[in-house]
Formats: structure tokens, sequence, C-alpha cells
């Protein structure tokens, strides 16, 4: 271990902050993004939006020159419906239940609609798989909706073609198939989830049954499902639940944020952390456990959002985290753990799994803490979807020796066996060598899984949104719906089932994959109403009830009389293990290279989504681009630094990718996201660099040569800039009180901790100017956990499609200007190869005496009665005195004017496309105009909506619950809380009442309205506490706060 | 040599220095009237595609405000009817009417019927019809005697200024919740205290802050 | 006509106060007029050259700010959390530079500071133009230009006012206050010259504008009161302003609180760096224009060296700001600020304060070297370098403090655009633009105030010959009165003035005040000054005018023929008597005392004739 002292002046932000406290040589620490020269909205020469430019500009001079007649505003026509549709109040937005599959995850959604338009999901409460929130995915899929790359009509090659010649194509091709009993024909898709979709694929192999179906999506749980069905048989699946769960051990497992069913487990999980009282070690006996708050361990080569989160965590190549696995089976048999039945041979014959000495320790922890007869029954061992097939059953084997894995509806354990009696019969996409005709539907072989050649030598008809590279590849693409403009239905792992309804008649004229499935199935095109509702009501029994059932269905959202109770499958493939071990068990010695699904583009089906591009990736901040992350350690025997080229060698192919030194990687890994390196679309295209030419098929590791290349390229992270600590002799000063944390223990002992961070005492502390009065009947407020934040990123975007904000380009990140109104801090701690980390987001902190209020010149934002910042838009002129006078520095600034262009370069050749994508914006938030400052408004749309309700129903104050904003309603840990905090009952007091509640830089005495619950970490008595480092720290910094000066 | 200026000349300076300021004053008084919606927006009124007159319909056969605009009382916007609302009655009146040929049409095929924006408030400007219908705020106060009103025309400027004059002190145009569509209402005849009407559920409290109309 | 070119290194005595002279070569008034008008009538090459490469720098100029206006401000490299970058520092850099100009004419002419006459003018028209292009700044730096009269607190539809506790607010008033003051100032200073000018002009065109300017300046005892009485009261406006516009600049950043701005110690520090620029700006200004104006003789070394005595005081008070706010920022604990002042120094921008630091604290110091100050050459490239110094100053203020704040997560590094040059260039192209129309069009020395500071404007000047000099001819004229000057010179040294001190005093209660009330006011000031001190050196400012020099016919003739050529014959001998029998005021309309008594008897009826022509 490094010495700590040296770390105790805290939180580093990149690894050339951290090299800082070394006292290095000075000139590595001088990391300078990249200069703005120009930039990129000039480059399209003359365009409409430069002329709105002038135009604005010019106005006033207009409206001075003019007459009266010339200041009116240009004349506009209102068209009403000619015949209203029913429930529709114009102006009022409609939501509408549907659901949203990723891989094998179902979100249930509610779609806002305004007038006719869908802008917004949210989550299902009544759905399993979201309980009211989402993913980030779900967020950002409303944007492909208007994507102006949508394909707009069926293509052969290069060629459009008309609907009927397309439909006649597929028809002849069908036909000539079911005559030849589907001999040559190979149908490619996604995993279905959809019940009709496999009943439509069931009745095609009953037609044809030569033809094979085949899986390609990599965002599925491949393995995982391999391994349950090794043991379970045909369709056997493991659901996991986190409710009960105390002791949580992830194996290379992002379960948190971007793995199956993430949403419900990061929920569940986060029910355990919610830490409200204060530990009390007199009442507990001086030991905090996981009955008190869950103990969450990560084995995982790079840093995941799960990682961070974790209490404790090591590094591990891909290829060894099997062995960290098997190290804790051997840890638990020698200490006595009970193996049921016929896996006790298994479980003794399991070879032993070598690991270094810190995993070791650490392993140690965790079976002692697996052995606690309080967490019988009450643990979950995670394996994750990237560990192969054999790690996982040895996961599952565990499980069901820690009795965590019940059989039938057994739900007090972490996971409970179940059947997928209709799971589609298919091959992996890697067994598809060749094939007459293909259809491919919503996958994109040719790019995930090269088959270029495949598809191009056959008939391929591609359906897709997209003329992307197997759109290319193939000789027909026929454009298919958003799942928002489609009929369908979805069945979730658990077995709960959604329908999935159309808010918009398809813009392009399009129908739906399951549509087109329907032409295999039963050899015509038949529309998704019918054959959604046709299958649900053959299940239910087309009884009397039943469009009223599939109306209540409809509304609800969730089809609860479907079968929900699982069949348990018979387990009897636990000596199978022995045999998967030694087939899949392939360690590397050398350097590895690890892939992994990106959190912001997937496997790449969102790599043209401008939103999830721009997002900040969760732990590097990386926008616009993917890189190879690598340790410090093995980047300087590499002798490369961020931004560098290497030359990276694998399974046969070999590419360039720069460096980007992550902290918590793995040492001789280098961990690489999918889904980049695109060669269409407009956002897609070039951005980063392209991966599966080094993967092999369906594995998520692999030896690798590695060599530095030369070169550099840009990589754009949005808050790797400058080091918290410039080298000093002379100057020493405690640590900022931004980010608090602590541990239980730290906590009990001391439930006042987050006061001693701060630099000086509450009365020590003056305003400039009077506080504004606040009169207000509510005043609002809000509240982080930064327990249960887990940095996901869902919160951004759906603020994003809330509050109008475009997205800006890689160059306009590169100069600080992304737009996001929420930005989620991240700090690490401690050592630079195995730091903890911390998020935080950060957005307007609705401060009681702002400091942006006092220096405007023009009074644009000012305070209103009920606490929020106000900012009007229209009266700001834009001098960016209030951005730079705010700590947080949470105001974003329309340098240019990004809204007439939400991906540079559109308005000048899409004039469709640029409609299109205006059709996605927020009616009730203005969008804004180039030159004005912007911010975190606590949706103050909603807030408005909910008290005009109230008001127009006769109560003075909104309910508490009543008002929620776009990121307290998407976050899927529930960490936001917002309300009305003058209400002693709210869900906000309460959360503000706990002892964890601090406000970010307190000293400046700002009276910020958000405030934040410090992060608590629950470490195991026995290992060593990288919180017990802070908490002494801290009481360091206590004492000298007193001695602070003016705190600004 | 000879003399350049001539010897009234000597006043302009003098001159000068005392009108600049008025004409400085004088010019910005003149842009705050005359740029003003109060004098540009008052009496905007556009010619309708249709001719409806507000007159006949509203005042003579005093049909209620929201038998049409009806969603006035639960939405933002108090919506123009649909064509269908307008064929409730022109199925059986009027049913040959040349200048309801439009309307017909629309009722036949769906299109919508073009109307006029009269009414216009900027985008960044969120204003809500039923908030201010459940404060008893009535029609004719922001848009004047629309029952006499062949063409409608803006009868008030509906600038900020205007409104945060009502917001500021609402209670002169407050009137009993029946009487929010009543025309013939004369806020300025009638005694009413909204603090001693039992129906008031709630007192009015307008927001003045930004945000109460900015978003 | 010829006109005097002075000998170099020449050490004149004032042959009254025995100090160096402030005008070099003892060139007589008329001498000093010409040389201040001669590059009007034809500028030098030099002027061409420097005109349009500043012309085109001014279309640099027009360029950015049309495709800022076209794009917005994102052309420039500012950023979040670098809100503002270079038009701020260029703002402040100008603000700075202007600032100077206010110093010399106010400060200076109420502490009588006479070296003061010879570099008044031009640096009050680089305080006029260096306002302009600061407040082109901040104009042009928001992101709506079109509606930047917001922050005036108009009347509007929107019921809306200004937020006055914006020091941003403060600043636009501040400034244009300043703004207007310098400019009033400037231009009432220039009033009487403008009357020279207007005389002298060749055509019709010059003739009619100088003439709307110099608003019927004749020259006569009441327009020298009046004039007198508006200087002095402009003066008095513009002392607090020196003091309060770059305090309320400072304001901008002081009243934040960001570390690294919220720094009590800002107010003075920016005066005194905005003293320190402005004069080194005045320094750039001026030795090349008295090289290639031939001005070296009015603009001696010793204003040189005084300037750079200024120069030497104020940078040294910035640098100990510099020290300071390290202290303060050591010694308040607060890590926030210990951080800021620790990175200016040692971090991503430390090039930019070591180059500051070198320019503005350790390039003054040179001055101490008496060879140095009084080297045009060296005071020239030592004053380049103090206004880089000072230029990254401002940048060092506002880029390091914002860059690097209170979150790291949100720090960012600011580098400038192709369009920040440009703006920034152009910006020099604007002033130099119109410090060369300036150079072209108006005298650039104060003619009349540098008259006012010759030995020939002493009432003791008693030039030993009996020949009136400015009755012969100018040629003649010129030789004669060299010599005389080398009488007084020795009449100087030989103690006689004294008694000629009581002689003057003595006569100046007798010159009876007929005239409106408004003319008293000056004549009582005047007296106690002129009363309570008899040593010669101490009557600097307030002395009055020795004599009527109708030095130039032709200018007498036309500055008469503005008014009623009937009184020339008559008024020209009461104006060229007997010099020690000195009327007090002079007809010539750029040969003026400072503070002269109003009511000076022989003058009244010059006076008088004028004023029936002139009033009805």
């Amino acid at each position: 271990m490094r010495n700590t002292k040296d770390y105790r002046h805290g939180y580093w932000r990149s690894l050339e902050h951290r090299a800082m406290s070394h006292d290095e040589e000075a000139d590595t620490w001088r990391e300078h993004p990249p200069k703005p020269e120009g930039t990129d909205v000039s480059a399209g020469g003359l365009s409409r939006r430069r002329f709105f430019g002038v135009s604005a500009s010019g106005a006033a001079l207009a409206g001075a020159a003019a007459t009266t007649g010339c200041i009116r505003k240009p004349k506009e026509n209102i068209l009403p419906f000619s015949e209203r549709p029913e429930d529709m109040i114009p102006g009022k937005p409609l939501y509408y239940a549907s659901a949203f599959t990723l891989g094998a995850s179902v979100t249930g959604v509610l779609v806002e609609s305004q007038d006719g338009r869908p802008t917004k999901i949210e989550g299902n409460p009544k759905h399993s798989g979201s309980q009211g929130a989402t993913c980030v995915y779900a967020q950002a899929s409303i944007l492909d909706m208007y994507d102006p790359d949508r394909t707009r009509s069926p293509m052969q090659g290069e060629e459009a073609i008309g609907w009927d010649v397309a439909e006649a194509t597929v028809a002849d091709l069908v036909k000539a198939k079911a005559a030849a009993q589907g001999r040559g024909l190979a149908v490619v898709t996604g995993y279905v989830t959809s019940p009709t979709m496999r009943a439509q694929l069931a009745a095609m192999k009953a037609r044809m049954p030569e033809a094979k179906i085949y899986i390609d999506d990599s965002m599925a749980p491949n393995n995982a499902i391999a391994a349950a069905e090794a043991i379970g048989g045909k369709g056997a699946r493991v659901v996991r639940s986190l409710l009960n769960a105390h002791v949580v051990a992830a194996f290379d497992s992002d379960f948190l944020v971007s793995e199956t069913d993430s949403v419900r487990l990061a929920r569940e999980w986060a029910k355990t952390r919610r830490v409200t009282r204060t530990p009390d070690l007199t009442k507990s006996g001086g030991k905090v456990g996981g009955e008190y708050m869950s103990r969450l361990y990560v084995v995982e080569p790079h840093l995941t959002p799960t990682g961070m989160m974790a209490d404790h965590r090591r590094r591990a190549k891909g290829s060894a985290v099997g062995d960290a696995l098997l190290a804790l089976a051997k840890a638990l048999d020698a200490a006595g753990l009970a193996w049921p039945g016929e896996t006790a041979a298994v479980a003794k014959a399991l070879p032993a799994g070598s690991v270094d000495d810190t995993t070791a320790q650490m392993i140690a922890a965790l079976a002692k803490d697996l052995m606690d007869p309080a967490n019988k029954g009450r643990s979950a061992i995670i394996v994750g979807e990237r560990q192969p097939a054999w790690v996982h059953t040895v996961g599952l084997l565990l499980d069901a020796a820690l009795g965590n894995l019940a059989a039938g509806a057994n739900v007090t354990g972490s996971a409970r066996w179940m059947v997928d009696a209709h799971a589609v019969d298919a091959e992996p996409i890697s067994n598809l060598t060749a094939a007459d005709t293909i259809f491919v539907f919503e996958a994109n072989p040719a790019y995930d899984a090269a088959k270029a050649d495949v598809i191009a030598a056959a008939n391929t008809v591609h359906f897709g949104l997209y003329r992307d590279e197997t759109a290319q590849a193939a000789k027909y693409h026929i454009p298919v719906s958003h799942w928002v403009e489609a009929w369908g239905d979805t069945r979730a792992l658990d077995g709960t089932i959604a329908l999935q309804q159309p808010l918009i008649a398809p813009v392009f004229n399009t129908s739906s994959s399951l549509e087109w499935m329907s032409v295999l199935g039963g050899g015509r095109l038949v529309d998704g109403y019918s054959l959604v509702k046709f299958h649900h009501q053959a299940q239910e029994g087309a009884g009397a009830g039943a469009d009223k059932a599939w109306r209540r269905w409809l509304h609800d959202g969730v089809a609860t009389s479907q079968p929900r109770e699982p069949l348990p499958p018979q387990l009897s493939g636990w000596g199978e293990i022995p045999k998967l071990i030694s087939a899949g068990r392939q360690p590397v010695d050398g350097m590895e290279v690890n892939f992994h699904l990106c959190p912001k583009v997937g496997d790449g089906r969102y790599a043209n989504n401008a939103w999830m591009q721009e997002l900040p990736h969760p732990m590097t901040k990386l926008t616009w681009d993917n890189a190879a992350y690598v340790s410090a350690a093995t980047a300087q025997k590499l002798g490369v630094a961020t931004g560098d080229l290497i030359n990276v060698g694998a399974n046969g192919g070999s590419m360039q990718i720069p460096v980007f030194i992550a902290p918590g990687q793995a040492e001789d890994t280098i961990s690489v996201a999918l889904g980049y390196g695109r060669k269409w679309g407009q956002s897609a295209n070039e951005v980063g660099f392209d991966t599966y030419a080094i993967r092999p098929y369906g594995s998520w590791f692999a030896a690798a040569d590695i060599s530095k290349a030369g070169g550099e390229h840009e990589l754009v992270s949005t808050q790797d800039y400058g080091r918290m600590k410039p080298p000093s002799l002379i100057f020493d000063y405690p640590e900022r009180p931004i980010v608090i944390e602590n541990d239980v223990t730290g906590w009990a002992k001391d439930p006042t901790f987050v006061e001693k961070v701060n630099l000086m005492t509450r009365d020590r502390l003056h305003h400039l100017w009077e506080p504004p009065k606040l009169a207000g009947k509510q005043q609002w407020a809000m509240s982080v956990d930064l327990n249960t934040c887990t940095g996901c990123n869902a919160c951004v975007v759906a603020c994003q499609a809330e509050n109008n904000i475009p997205t800006v380009g890689k160059k306009q990140v590169s100069n600080g200007r992304e737009m996001h109104w929420i930005r989620i801090d991240r700090y690490f701690r401690g050592d630079e190869n195995e730091p903890t980390a911390v998020v935080q987001p950060m957005m307007c902190q609705h401060c009681e005496s702002a400091p942006c209020e006092t220096v405007c010149p023009v009074a644009a934002t000012t305070h209103s009665p009920e606490g929020l910042n106000d900012m009007a838009y229209n009266r700001c002129i834009g001098t960016r005195y209030c951005s730079n006078n705010c700590p947080y520095k949470v105001r974003r600034y329309n340098f240019f004017h990004y809204n007439l262009n939400l991906r540079p370069g559109w308005l000048n050749d899409d004039e469709d496309g640029a409609r299109l994508a205006q059709l996605q914006k927020n009616p009730d938030v203005t969008v804004r105009f180039r030159g004005v400052m912007e911010k975190c408004t606590y949706c103050v749309q909603r807030i408005n909506q909910a008290k005009i309700e109230a008001h127009v129903a006769g109560r003075d104050k909104v309910a508490d619950g009543a008002i929620i904003t776009a990121c307290q309603q998407v976050c899927p840990t529930g960490a936001i809380v917002f309300g009305d905090k003058e209400d002693p009952d709210s869900a906000v007091s309460r959360a503000k009442a706990n002892s964890r509640d601090y406000q970010v830089l307190r000293d400046l005495n700002n009276g910020p309205r958000t405030t934040y619950l410090a992060r608590i970490r629950n470490p195991h008595p026995e290992l060593e506490s990288t919180a017990a480092r802070e908490d002494e720290a801290g009481a360091g910094h206590g004492e000298g706060a007193a001695e602070a000066g003016h705190g600004a | 040599m000879p003399q350049i200026f001539p010897r009234w000349t000597n006043n302009i300076p003098i001159a000068a220095g005392l009108l600049a300021p008025i004409i400085g004053i004088g010019l910005i008084f003149a842009v705050w009237y005359w740029f003003s919606p109060k004098y540009t927006d008052v009496g905007y009124r556009p010619k309708q595609p249709v001719p409806y007159s507000h007159k006949l319909h509203a005042g003579d056969m005093g049909i209620d405000c929201r038998y049409c605009h009806n969603t006035v009382e639960q939405a933002a916007h108090a919506a123009i009817p649909p064509t269908a609302t307008c064929m409730n009655c022109h199925k059986q009146v009027k049913t040959t009417s040349a200048r309801l040929q439009m309307v017909r049409d629309s009722y036949d095929t769906g299109e919508p019927i073009p109307w006029v924006r009269v009414h216009q408030l900027p985008d960044y400007a969120f204003f809500n019809h039923s908030a201010h219908v459940a404060a008893g705020v009535g029609c004719a106060s922001c848009h004047g005697r629309v029952d006499k009103m062949v063409v409608v025309e803006m009868d008030q400027p509906l600038s900020m200024g205007w409104c945060l004059d009502c917001h500021r002190n609402p209670e002169p145009n407050l009137r009993p919740l029946d009487q929010v569509t009543n025309m013939n209402w004369d806020v300025t005849k009638e005694e009413y205290d909204p603090k001693r009407d039992p129906e008031r559920k709630r007192q009015v409290n307008p927001p003045t802050h930004c945000s109460g109309c900015h978003r | 006509m010829s006109h005097y070119i002075p000998p170099t290194h020449e050490h004149d005595i004032d042959p009254v106060d025995g100090r160096m002279a402030l005008v070099q070569g003892q060139p007589t008034f008329h001498e000093i007029t010409e040389a201040v008008a001669k590059p009007i009538d034809s500028p030098p090459k030099a002027w061409w050259i420097f005109f349009l490469v500043s012309v085109s720098m001014l279309g640099l100029f027009g360029l950015s700010v049309a495709y800022l206006l076209w794009e917005g401000v994102g052309i420039w490299g500012n950023n979040i959390p670098v809100g503002w970058g270079w038009p701020i520092v260029n703002f402040v850099f100008w603000v700075g530079i202007g600032h100077a100009g206010t110093l010399i004419s106010a400060v200076l002419f109420l502490f009588r500071q006479k070296w003061r006459t010879s570099i008044n003018r031009a640096s009050e028209a680089m305080t006029i133009f260096a306002v302009i292009c600061a407040l082109m700044f901040p104009t042009i730096h928001v992101g709506r230009v079109w509606v930047i009269y917001w922050p005036l607190p108009l009347p509007n539809q929107m019921q809306m006012w200004p937020n006055f506790r914006s020091p941003l607010l403060w600043d636009v008033f501040a400034v244009s206050t300043y703004f207007t003051v310098s400019l009033l100032f400037w231009y009432v200073g220039l009033i009487p010259d403008i009357a020279t000018m207007r005389d002298r002009a060749k055509t019709a065109i010059r003739r009619f504008a100088y003439g709307v300017f110099a608003l019927g300046w004749r020259g006569s005892a009441r327009h020298w009161v009046n004039y007198e009485a508006a200087y002095l009261l402009l003066a008095a406006m513009a002392t607090p302003l020196v003091l309060s516009v770059h305090s309320i600049v400072s304001f901008d950043f002081a009243v934040s609180q960001l570390p690294g701005w919220h720094t009590t110690i800002f107010p003075p520090y920016f005066v005194a760096g905005a003293i320190f620029s402005g004069f080194g700006m005045v320094l750039t200004l001026m030795i090349p224009l008295r090289k290639w104006f031939h001005l070296e003789h009015i603009i001696g070394i010793k204003h040189l060296e005084n300037m750079a005595k200024v120069i030497l005081l104020t940078g040294t008070l910035v640098g100990y700001a510099y020290g300071m706010e390290f202290f303060i920022a050591w010694y308040s604990g607060n890590p926030y600020e210990t951080f800021v002042f620790a990175n200016r120094a040692l971090g991503d921008y430390a090039w930019a304060y070591w180059i500051m630091v070198s320019c503005n604290v350790i390039t003054p110091q040179f001055i101490w070297f008496k060879k140095i100050r009084r080297s045009p050459a060296a005071l020239f490239i030592l004053s380049i370098f103090v206004n880089i110094g000072m230029w990254f100053e401002r940048f060092v203020i506002v880029a390091t403090s914002l860059h690097h704040d209170f979150l790291p997560s949100s720090w960012a590094y600011f580098s400038p655009t192709m369009w920040d040059w440009a703006t920034m260039l152009g910006s020099f192209g604007l002033f130099f633009t119109l410090f060369c129309l300036f150079v072209r069009f108006l005298p650039i020395i104060a003619v009349a105030e540098v008259k006012a500071v010759m030995p020939q404007a002493n009432p003791h000047y008693h030039p030993p010959g009996h020949e009136d000099p400015d009755l012969t001819s100018s040629a003649s004229g010129t030789v004669q009165s060299r010599d005389d000057h080398a009488a007084v010179k020795t009449a100087v040294t030989s103690g006689e003035e004294s008694s000629k001190v009581v002689v003057s005093k003595a006569s100046e209660p007798d010159d009876e005040d007929e005239d409106e009330d408004d003319e008293d006011e000056p004549d009582t000031k005047d007296e106690p000054i002129v009363a309570d001190e008899p040593e010669p050196e101490a009557k600097a400012a307030p002395e009055p005018e020795p004599e009527a020099k109708a030095e130039d016919a032709k200018q007498e003739a036309a500055a008469d023929d503005d008014d009623d050529a009937a009184d020339e014959p008559e008024d020209k001998p009461l104006f060229s008597k007997d010099p020690a029998d000195k009327p007090l005021f002079s007809k010539d309309p750029a040969d003026k005392p400072l503070f002269s008594p109003p009511s000076a008897k022989k003058d009244d009826k010059a006076d008088d004739g004028d004023d029936e022509g002139k009033e009805d």
C-alpha cells in the first residue's frame, strides 16, 4: 500500500491529477485539451441557421425602422381538427403505456404524447422491469424515432423502390422458400422477447421446417442463458431479485447499469442501500452488517458504475474473473458450506482459482460474509454476462448452495429458476455460414458478427431503421417502424407481459418487423394490431371480457392476467460443470483485450443517437469516442499516454485505437467498448474505433498483441482537466468539501461528520447581499442520495429529452460547451490503481442567495418566492457573468444556435430531417436561442403544471409527490427526491433530515436547495477501509476549519 | 476674411445643449409608447377564412364561450373548436349558405380550417387559460367584449407589463366564478369582494416572478 | 513657411523660475504654434504608412465583428467555465489605457504639474479612443447584442428594470460617465486650439469644420474666463472619476465570489495598474510621435522622464499588489484562494503569470537608472513591455481564476481562436486609426497650455531686447527673440524678478471687474494664489498671460476677421505693448493664461468691442 498520507488530500479526477501529488515532473500534468481553433458549425457555408443568426440580430433594427405593421409578429394560423379525437385536449400531453426492449431486458414505459407527437419516455410504475424508472437507452430511444438518418423508402441496392415492389419481393422470396420447405432460408434477428413474434417464428418453422433462425444480439445475456440451459435444460432461466440481499458479489457484472434487467436490479439493490437512520453501534453490538445496509463486492477488469458503487472492489483480467469465483468456491468449501445433493461432488472437484493476495483477502472476507447465518439465502453471486458460461454455472452452483437460488415462487432468495417455454429455437449468428435467402430483422451481423460476405452473397432482405452496414451489404433494405410507431408485445425474463402500442402513425409509412415477420409466418403482411391482439386473445381465450381485458392491458401497459408464475426446470445439469470448465476455461497469460458494451451506444445500436454519443461515459467521461482503457502501470509499460494510438492484434485481426489511462483498470488488460467506428450516419460516422474487428464472436476477452503505434487521437473527456493540487512547496491547504463520504462505522461514531469537512462554522458565514424573501407557500428542494446514485446517466438523457437540450458535437464538447443541465461529477480517491470512486450529480443548486442572481445586469435570473432560481431566457442578454459567478458551474451557454442544429451539419442539406428533429421538442419548455444562458430549472414546467392543477382544483398547495422532475422520474435507484421542504412530512424533508445531508460548498453560504446525502461505504470490518481514511482526514479538516479564513 | 457663420449660429450650441436631452427623453418615451403592444397590437383584426361573427353567436344568440372553446377550463389553451362543433348546428341551420362552404368542406374532407391567430403570445411566454378561469378572471377582461365583435380583434395589449398590472393587483379583475363567461358582467360597476366569496376555495395569489410565465 | 526645428539635447533653463525649461530651444509662441500645426498641414510620410496599417487592422475588426454577429460568441475561445475570455481582457486592458489621459489632464492639472501641458492633449485623445475600444468589447461580447440596451434603465412595456446590484451595471454607468466627462474635458481643452486651426485654415471646408467646433472662439476675456471656469470644473469632476472608473471595473471581479477575483485589494490595485498601463501607452505613442512630428523640444526628455517615474511608482505598486495577493491567499487559509494563486504561479497559465510579472514588476525597475529613463529609445521599448504586461495581467485575472475554480469537475482550459486574435488586433486598428485621424486633424499638443508654461508667459519674464519680438517679422523675430531669452536668462540669475512680482501683483487689483458675476469666481480664486506665492517657480498655473503677442499677423487677422474686423487696428497696439507692461489677455486664441484674472483692464477695451460685435 502506498503511503496513505499522500492521499489525504483526497479526491482526484484523473490520473493526471493523481500523479501530481507525487510531485513528479511538471510536464506530465499539463494536459491541454485541444484548442478550439475555429468551430465546427462554421464549416457548412451559408445555411438557414446562419441566416437566422443574422436575421435575429437584424430584428432590433427592423423593429426600429418599421412602422407598427411590421412590428407585429408574422401571421400565424390555427388549424383545429375537423373532428377532435376522443380524450385529446390540445396542449395537454397524454401518456400511453408501452414497453421498451433491449436484449432480454424489458422496461415498461409510459410515452408522453404532445398533440400527437411522442416526446418523452417515462417508466411505468406498474411494470416489474421498470417500477417507474428506465435505463438510459430507453430515454434516448425516442430520439431515434426522429432520426433524419432513418431510411425513408425501401431500397434495392442504392436505388429506392416502391412499397408495393418491396412487399411483392418479400412475398415472392417467402413463397419460393415455402415451396422448398425453407431450405436455404436464414432468419437473423435480435433476442426475441415478443410472444407474438415468437409465435410468428414458430409458425414459420412449422411452414418451413428447414429454415433456420439465428440470434445476433450482443446485448442479450447469451452466456447466462447458455449456463442456465446447461443446468436446467431448454428454456431454463434464472431471474434475480436483490430486494432481500445482504451481500452481493458481482463477478465482472455491471448489473447496476448496463446488464439485463439493470433497472429492476438497481432499484432493488438501492432499497438495501438507502440508509435513513444513523447507525447505532450500541444497539448492534459494535457491528453494522448487511442487514443494515447491503455490502457489495466486485471483481472486474475495468471500472464500471457497479465497481464504483462497490464496498470492495478488486481488479482482475476478464479471463481471470472465473478464477476469483473458483477461489471463492474453495474458500466456502473450506468454511464448511453444505453443498446440496448432487452438487457436492461437483463442488469438491472444482479446480482452484489463482488470485493475487489482495483479491484473496477480499475473497476470504466475502466467504465469511456469505457463511454468516444471518445472510443465509440473502446473498447474491452475480456473474456478468461477459463471462463465459462455465463461470455462470459456478456462480449458480454457489447461489444454490448458499440458499439464494430457489425454484418456483420462493422469492426470499435472491434468484429463482424459471422456464421460458416459448423461447425461440435459434442458433447463434456465428453458425451462419451460407444461405441463399437471408432475412435480417433489426440486427446488424455484417457489423457485429463479421457476416458481411455471407449477407452479400445471399438474397438478403434487411429490415431496420437505418441503412447500416448490413443494409448496405444486403440486396434489399426495407425500413421498419420504430417501436413507438408500432404494435408489439414483450415478455420480460420474469414472465411479465407488456404491450407496445403506437403513439403515432409511422413517420415514413413503414411497417414493423413484427408485421414483416407475419409474411414469414403466414405468407402475407398483416397489421400489427391484429397480430398482437389476436395472439393474446387466443392465449386468454376470446371470451366476453376479452376486449375489456385488452383495453385494460393497453391502459396499464402490463397484461397481468398472463401467467407469470414460473415453471421450475429440471436441474439435471450440475454434472456438466466440470466439462464446461475444462472446455471454456482459457486463461490469458500476456496482454488481454476485453470487450464491453458501451454504456452509451450499447453494442452500436445507439451509435447514431446524438444524445448517446454526447453523453459522457459514466466513469471515464469520454464523449464522442471509445478508447482502450489501460492502467497507469500498463501504460507506462507500453510507453503510452492518454490519446496515443496503439496497435491491438487479436483474433487474427488488428486495429489501432487510442489509449485512455483509466484508474481502476486491471493490469495487462485493455478494455474496449463495442459499437463505434461506423461508416454511416450523421452522428455515428467516423466516431470512435470499430473493435468488432478484433473480437472473436461471442467472446468478451482474448489474448492480444499490443504495441505503441505512434500518432495520436483527440479524446474528449468532459472532466479530466487540470490537477486538484498544483505542485507547491509553500502552499498546503485543506481538502475541498465537495463530496463527502464515510463508512458506516465512521458515521456511527460521528453522526455529524458531514459538518466537520466544512471550512467554517455556520455562525461565521455572512451574506454579501440580503437574501431574497421567500414568501411562497411551498419551498421546492431536492435531495440526491450519493449512496445509491450509480452515475448511470439516465437522468442526464431524461433531462435532455424533457428540457429540449441540444447536442453540440465533439468539437464544442472539447471546448467545454456541452449543454447538459446535469453533470455527473466523478472523483477518485486513494491509490491510482485501486482507487475508490464516487459520483455526484451536479445541476443547478437553486441557491437561496444565489451568486448568479446578483451579478446579472438585466435581472434575467432572479429568485422565485418558492425558492427557485428562475431563468428568463428572453431577458438574458448573454453576458455569462452568472456562469462566472456560479461556484458549481452548472450554467450552460448557447455559444451558437445549437437548437437549430441538433447535430452539426443537419440543416445544410436536410430540411426535412431538421423539421423531423424538431418534433421531439417539449412544447412546455422554451427552445433556447443563441446567446442565452440556461440551466436546470427543477423542471419548472412540471411544477407549474402541478400548481395550476392544484389551483384549478381549489387547493393552495401541491401534494407531495405530485411533482416529479424528469431526473427523479427516471432514476433507477430513486436517488433523487424532490418536493416541498417546508412540509415536514414530504419525502424531501425526510431525506434532508438524514444526518448524511450536506450542502456542497457550504462555506460560500449560498444556501443551495439541492443537498446531498453523503456516500456511506459498508466495508467488511476485516478489510482495509478506504472510508476510514476519509474519516480520519475529515476529522483533521474539522480542526483546520476553525482556523480558516473567509469563505469568499 | 469674411465671417464663416452668421450671427444666429451662436445660438446653436445653447439650443443643442437644451434640446438634446429633451429630444432624447422624448425619443425614449416615444419608443416606449409607440413600439409597445398597446399601440402595435391592440385592434389587430385579421380577416378570417370563414366570416364567423362572435357578435351573432355569442352576443345575439348568447351561446356560452365554453360551448366552442370547451377546453378552457381544463387546459392551457382555449382551443379553437373543431369543425365538428360548428356542424353540430350547421347541419340543421344555414345548410346551404355559401359562406359556410369552407366549414362544410372541412367537415367532409377532414382538412382543418386555417383560422388566423388573433391573440399571439411569444413562444417563451406560457399562459394558462384554466388557471385564469379558475381564478375568476372574466373572458372579457383580456378579450374585451367579444360578444360585440363581428370580427374578433385584440382588445388588450397582452404585453408583459399589462399582465403584471393585473398579477400585482388582481382583485379589480376578479368576478364570481359563475360569471367568468358573462360578457355583461361589468367589473367596474359590480360590487364584488373575492375575499368574501364563499364559492372560492382559495384566494388567488398570482405569480409575479419569472417562472410564473417563462419556463 | 519654415518652422523652427530645435536642436536636440539642449538643456534650456527657464529664465524666470530657473528650472529646466519645459519647452526646449527657447522657441517663440509662434514657433510653437507652427511646430504643432505643421503636421496637420502636411503630415509626414510615417503618418501615411501608419494610417494605412491602422485602417487595415480596423477592417479586420469590422470583419471579425461582422462574423461574430453572424455566428455568435462561440467563434471565440470562451467556454464554460471561462465565460469571459479575451473580450473582457481587452475591455479591461483598454479601460486601463484610458486611464492616463484623465489623470494627466485632470489630476496633474489640479496639482499644478506644468509638464502635463505637453502631453495632456494626446493623452486625453488616447483616453477617448481607448475608452471607445473598451466600450466595444462589453457590447460585442454579450450573446445577444441586439438587446444590448437592456441594461439601461429605460421604461419599457415589460416593466423590467435593470438589476442595480450587478457590478456590470455599475460598469455601464461608470465607463459611460467617464467617457462623457473625458470627451467633454478633451473638447473644452481643444476649443482655443481649434480656433487657432480655424484661423490658420487654408481651405473653406477646413475653416468651416474647425469653425463649427471652435464654437465662435475669439479669445476674448469673457471667453477665457468661461473657458477657465469650465475647464476647472471639468477637472474637478474628472478627478474622482480617475479613481472611480477603474475601481468599478475592478468590482466586476471583486464583487463576485470567485477565488482570485473576490479580493479587496482590487480597486486600488486596478487604479494603479491602469495608471501604469495608461502611462505606458502614452509613452508608446508619444516617443515616435515627437520624433516624426519634430516635437522633441515640446515633449522633452523631462516629460518622458516624469512619465517614466510615474510608471516606476505605479509599477511598483502593482508589484506590491501581486505580492500582497499571495500573502493574503496564504494568510487566509482559504483553500480555494490559496489554490488559485498557487495555480497562477505554477499551474497551466504560469507562462502568462510570469510574463505579467516580468513585464510589470521587473521591467519598470530599470527606470531607477537615469540613463534609461532619459533615453527615448529605452523608454519606448520599456513601454511596450508595460503594455504587454498589463494585457497579460488582465488575462491572468480573467482566465486563471475562471479556469480552475471551486469544483474540479468543471475545470477546463481556455485557448483563444483566430477570431479572438482578429478582434484584439482589430481593436488596436480601431484605436490607432482614431489616433491617426486625431494626429492628422487636431493639434496634438495643447498649444495654448504649452505657451502658458513657457517663460514668456511668466509675468516676470523680461526679455532684454527693447523691441517687441512679436511685432517683428517672423524670420527676424525668431532670431531676436532668442537673443532676448538669453538676456532674460542672465536677468533671472541675477535675481531681478522678485520686485517684478510685486509689480505684477499690484497691478491686478487695479483691474476692475465690471462684467458679469460669473467672472468673479476666477478672479477671487486667482488672487490669493498670486499673492501667496512670490516665488517664481510656484507660479505654475495661475500666471496671467504675459503679453499680447500678435505673433503672427495673419493669424491675428484671421482671428479678428472672425469677430469683427473693424476692431483690429485699434486692438493691435494694445496687445503689442512693452512686454513688461503686459496685457493680461492675449488676443491670440492659442495664447492663454491658465488662471487668468478675468477682468483685465486693458483687455476690456478689446473685449467690449468684441462683445458688442457678438452680442446684441
